[in-house]
């Protein structure tokens, strides 16, 4: 089985092949500002052709949380890739794709930690299968760090093992200064979601794959908008 | 590039708050044509709010392009060229449409054009609806007058495909002081149709408004003319300011219509164009309909008003100007970017 994968929710996007459960090539590079000049020809690149001639079997995206438009972009491109080659789609969070990367130990209890805005976090409580992929807990939600660390240990009935994400590395002193004994994922490539995980999350989770996700799949933005909250409207757009 | 005149383009429109896709033949004729309209979720803030239009972009533009496909009965194989507007207007809801058209493109093998939004109004005036009144004739140069809430241009129309700007706002645009003004007289979003309804009631002459003119080229300054209505109602309120609300729509409504019209017709003289062509949200209103066809006819110009279906923003008008496009210049590549700021050539 053939997977394209993308990931643009962060700094750094990518585009991946997966064949067979294995991340066959990956091609990363910076996002920033350059994200819609840059993705389509990288996966041009990738494939070494277009998509069309890559007999894929499938695509798989990342919906996020993070940059909103750098997520809006992936997943538009994505939901018409799948819809005019008529391939199922699979979007992947980021704190799964995260975790993904680790491959901690079946049964870790991991809370992965990434930058919202000002002092606020996207707090995602997972639990890692037997094959090493994460399994969400609950979606994430939108707090600050005390918060965070309080609502995974209710969720796990017990301490995080670990914690992963770009925030949990920067405020790993602060993690451990609660939780002593546990451990924060914070090497880079740890910290940040990437495609051939998104894509990988696929080939191992094939009921996540929907025929239906070209027309229907949203970015995961956790919050309504600034405009939503401002007026008190709920338009249902939070994904 | 070579392109047949039964060639089929897809275009797809996402610059604002309508996420649109169509398909035309030839440039002309119009196949299909689907528009979701969000104006009333942005009716609840007064306005639109981008990262609201963004959000709904990208969770629709797959089931209206094939509602798109659906209605004109065709498949990606019956696709000549791809279009999307890649400017002006909002970054992030341009970012949605564009990234959208480069899947298809990636998937499909078909070329593909980012054309001027505005490139795509002006074409409006010349498309062939199903069942619909006769689009404008092709004498040119003529003159376009585009209104709306993001623009009030003028552009001379050397023929289908070719256009040069030629007039444009120093301030706001048109459709944006009638919404600014609906919003001060208390008649809700969208401001120009509610203008437009309040203004029946009213009396145009009851209020003495100024008609700002900059006195150069052919440009447009409607702030003055906002600020001018300030300070007739906001010193007393609206109820004590002496005049009623249908007295000052009608009022500020014509203001704006004749200033709308002074100068299309001025650059119209100038450039000796054979007829006048409005397109833009701002062309549905009634009185610029009104006034327009009268000021044209004493110069002896033909003037042209699209149906108000195509005067809004919509997709056809994207797949025709591309399909221009890509006759004069050719597709582009998949690097193509957005910008908000796409002015047409002067
Ligand atoms: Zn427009």
């Amino acid at each position: 089985m053939k997977i394209l994968g993308l990931e643009t929710s962060g700094q750094m996007a990518g585009v991946a092949l997966v064949c067979d459960g294995e991340v066959a090539c990956e091609r990363t590079f910076a996002a920033r500002m350059t994200l819609n000049q840059r993705l389509a020809p990288e996966i041009v690149e990738l494939l070494g052709g277009l998509p069309r001639d890559a007999e894929l079997d499938a695509i798989a995206t990342g919906i996020g949380p993070g940059s909103f438009t750098g997520v809006r972009m992936g997943v538009a491109l994505a939901k018409a890739l799948a819809h005019a080659l008529e391939l199922p789609l699979a979007g992947i969070s980021a704190p799964e794709a995260i975790v993904a990367a680790i491959g901690a130990e079946p049964g870790t209890g991991v809370c992965v930690l990434q930058r919202a805005r000002a002092d606020e976090l996207y707090a995602t409580v997972l639990s890692v299968g037997a094959d090493g992929i994460g399994q969400e807990v609950e979606p994430t939600r939108v707090l600050t760090l005390p918060r965070a660390l309080r609502t995974a240990e209710e969720l796990l009935g017990r301490a995080p093992e670990l914690f992963a994400g770009d925030a949990a590395a920067e405020l790993a002193d602060q993690i451990r200064s609660i939780f002593r004994e546990v451990a924060v994922a914070g090497e880079e490539h740890q910290g940040a979601p990437r495609a051939g995980q998104v894509a990988r999350i696929a080939a191992a989770r094939p009921e996540r794959l929907d025929a239906q996700a070209a027309f229907a799949l949203t970015p995961r933005y956790v919050r309504a908008s600034q405009a939503e909250r401002q007026f008190g409207v709920d338009l249902g757009l939070r994904g | 590039m070579q392109l047949s005149d039964a060639g089929l383009v897809l275009g797809i429109e996402t610059s604002c708050d309508e996420t649109a896709a169509a398909v035309v033949r030839g440039g002309r004729e119009i196949v299909s044509n689907v528009v979701a309209s969000q104006e009333e979720m942005h009716a609840h803030f007064g306005g639109i709010v981008p990262e609201v239009a963004s959000r709904r972009h990208a969770e629709l533009i797959t089931a209206v392009v094939e509602s798109a496909l659906r209605e004109a009965s065709v498949t990606w194989h019956d696709l000549a060229l791809l279009a999307v507007t890649r400017g002006p207007g909002l970054v992030g809801s341009l970012l949605v449409g564009v990234s959208a058209a480069k899947g298809y493109a990636l998937a499909t093998g078909l070329p593909l054009v980012g054309v001027n939004h505005i490139a795509g109004h002006i074409t409006s005036s010349f498309l062939l609806a199903p069942g619909g009144a006769e689009p404008a004739p092709q004498q040119f140069p003529a003159l376009a007058l585009i209104a709306s809430g993001g623009h009030s241009d003028l552009a001379l129309v050397e023929g289908l495909g070719r256009y040069r700007l030629v007039g444009f706002t120093r301030d706001d645009a048109a459709g944006e002081a009638l919404d600014k003004t609906a919003r001060l007289l208390g008649l809700g979003y969208p401001g120009g149709p509610a203008i437009e309804r309040a203004a029946r009631d009213g009396d145009a002459s009851a209020v003495e408004l100024p008609r700002p003119d900059t006195k150069e080229g052919f440009e447009f300054s409607f702030a003055g003319l906002k600020t001018a209505l300030v300070r007739i109602v906001e010193p007393d309120g609206l109820e004590h300011c002496g005049h009623s609300v249908p007295d000052l729509a009608a009022s500020f409504q014509q203001a704006v219509v004749d200033c709308l019209v002074r100068e299309a017709i001025a650059a119209a003289t100038h450039f000796r164009a054979r007829q006048i062509v409005v397109a833009g949200g701002v062309a549905a209103n009634q009185r610029l309909r009104e006034c327009m066809t009268d000021a044209a006819r004493r110069k002896g110009l033909s003037s042209y008003f699209p149906p108000k279906s195509l005067c809004t923003d919509n997709a056809a008008m994207v797949a025709a100007a591309g399909y221009f496009q890509a006759t004069h210049q050719g597709p582009q590549d998949l690097s193509m970017e957005v910008d908000s700021a796409l002015q047409l050539p002067s």
